[in-house]
């Protein structure tokens, strides 16, 4: 099933087709998520309007984990059904992850620091995500260390599966590292029970978030098959010219 | 009898002989690791300041830092000399188990540089200004988190095997996986300082070492398959 | 009243850089991705026009 899935030209064909819609969704949701997020929902009585931040620091903390999580499975296929095409997918995946985790890095700590008073704050999920943005760093910069860069394909392959294992265990160690060292303020950073009208711009930044990676992910595997066939059209007219001195 | 005569334990045996005679040739390499971590150790107070209240916080750690941070220079060679050599080409492609040479490198790696550095603990405690009834804790501590630092170490060297710059990549791969030893190994000399069971963080470093005892050896056999098949 | 929700409370130096970091970054992202992929579709063209 998988080799039906793999073959370039029925990847472009589907792909060509959904494309567009995955485009126009995100544009669409992402702009009423802002509305109803900056515009129409109510202030939270505790952290006033500071929870708007909310709706961007949420959204980018699931999509970092979400891709880190499609990244490890598009590895494993790579590994085990040694498709090219997975190896692409991973390489397209891993940079938009990466922005995320930065991303969510960067709100939490702009709203750390009304909430808490500083900028960083050695929160549990912080310092997981900041873990996270390691392994996306450190799976980015293996698969780039090599000669060729297919030679960094499969090592940076295991690198995300033995990410994607041990971060259950980080997640854990860091949790327990947390409730040990007892914060002296244990205020929720994503606002206490969350009411409906809060909910639907969340959502909406969620799903715009995903259509968006969606998008930008096919767009840039696109990119690497057709770098991929110039290449090769390089190579054989390079090796026409050679045969012809020859 | 049979087992212990098997040819795997003999193997195994006959390889951490050789890998601790080889490492330990020049005294300067053992040296020079147990120099780093003294000074370290040194650093640190002298960047915090002489007072008693603000060390006692913070020795611990301090201790299990200095000892995460001279392994890493370490760890690189575990592989490198034998891949260059052609020695880990052979050994792989013939019928020898991979996994089981492995783990003696991993073993040899823990009694060649981090076994030293914890019998040198005590002298260690003693600049932080550590109880003595705690050195026997560190020195457990220390033993297993410190086993299971060399068999990450041994993962993190395979996976930068061949590649530009493998040595400034490696700390970066494997620290993610250290983070949870250095949690709990901390965790057991606090809870010792405090008075409180150790055990629960004794166990889960256990339970880690278990879990890459197992893991290690097959990962970096993978990776070296992996890396030699360029 | 307009005043009222650009400053936000107080909060404004706080809300307004984040979200338009998030949007900015995404958009720059975005528009490189479209970028490169129209220039390996202009570099593949050229190469198919070379080969015929």
């Amino acid at each position: 099933m998988f080799d039906w899935l793999a073959n370039p030209n029925r990847f472009n064909r589907i792909t060509n087709k959904v494309q567009p819609f995955f485009a126009l969704l995100s544009i669409v949701t992402i702009i009423f998520g802002l509305y109803f997020g900056l515009f129409d929902s109510p202030k939270d009585y505790q952290q006033g309007d500071a929870v708007r931040i909310m709706y961007v620091h949420v959204p980018s903390a699931w999509l970092a984990s979400g891709l880190y999580l499609s990244l490890a499975i598009s590895c494993i296929f790579y590994l085990v059904w040694k498709h090219p095409l997975a190896d692409i997918i991973s390489r397209s995946i891993a940079p938009i992850g990466a922005l995320f985790s930065l991303l969510t890095l960067i709100t939490g700590s702009l709203w750390g620091k009304p909430m808490w008073g500083t900028w960083w704050v050695w929160d549990a999920r912080l310092t997981s995500m900041l873990i996270l943005f390691f392994f996306y760093a450190g799976y980015i910069l293996l698969s780039n260390a090599f000669e060729r860069k297919i030679d960094g394909s499969k090592s940076s392959a295991v690198l995300a599966i033995i990410g994607i294992i041990n971060l259950p265990i980080i997640k854990f160690s860091v949790d327990w590292w947390h409730t040990l060292h007892q914060p002296s303020s244990i205020l929720k950073l994503d606002g206490p029970s969350i009411n409906e009208q809060m909910l639907l711009p969340l959502i909406l930044m969620i799903i715009g978030f995903s259509f968006l990676s969606s998008y930008l992910i096919i767009l840039n595997v696109k990119t690497k098959l057709i770098e991929k066939k110039c290449e090769a059209l390089i190579l054989k007219s390079n090796l026409n010219e050679i045969s012809k001195l020859g | 009898m049979n087992f212990i005569n098997s040819s795997w334990t003999v193997l195994f045996i006959s390889h951490i002989k050789r890998e601790v005679l080889v490492n330990t040739r020049s005294l300067i390499d053992v040296i020079s690791v147990f120099g780093f971590m003294l000074l370290i150790i040194i650093l640190f107070p002298i960047g915090i300041g002489p007072t008693k209240e603000k060390l006692d916080i913070v020795s611990n750690s301090i201790l299990w830092i200095s000892l995460i941070i001279s392994i890493i220079p370490s760890l690189e060679k575990m592989l490198q000399k034998d891949f260059d050599s052609g020695w880990l080409d052979q050994i792989a492609t013939s019928p020898a188990p991979l996994e089981i040479i492995l783990l003696a490198k991993s073993i040899s790696h823990w009694l060649i540089v981090i076994i030293p550095l914890i019998l040198a603990s005590p002298l260690f405690a003693i600049l932080l200004d550590l109880e003595f009834n705690q050195i026997p804790w560190i020195i457990l501590s220390m033993s297993i988190g410190g086993l299971s630092i060399s068999l990450i170490g041994i993962i993190g060297a395979a996976l930068v095997l061949g590649a530009r710059r493998g040595n400034a990549l490696l700390p970066v791969l494997i620290i993610p996986l250290i983070i949870p030893i250095l949690i709990f190994g901390v965790g057991i000399n606090e809870a010792v300082k405090t008075g409180s069971s150790p055990l629960a963080h004794l166990f889960l470093l256990i339970a880690f070492n278990l879990i890459y005892l197992v893991i290690s050896p097959f990962v970096s056999a993978l990776l070296i398959r992996i890396a030699i098949s360029r | 009243m307009i005043n009222e929700f650009w400053l936000m409370d107080g909060y404004n130096i706080y809300i307004w850089p984040s979200y338009i970091l998030t949007l900015s970054s995404l958009v720059y992202l975005t528009i490189s991705s479209i970028y490169l992929s129209k220039k390996a579709k202009n570099l593949l063209k050229k190469l198919e026009e070379l080969e015929s």
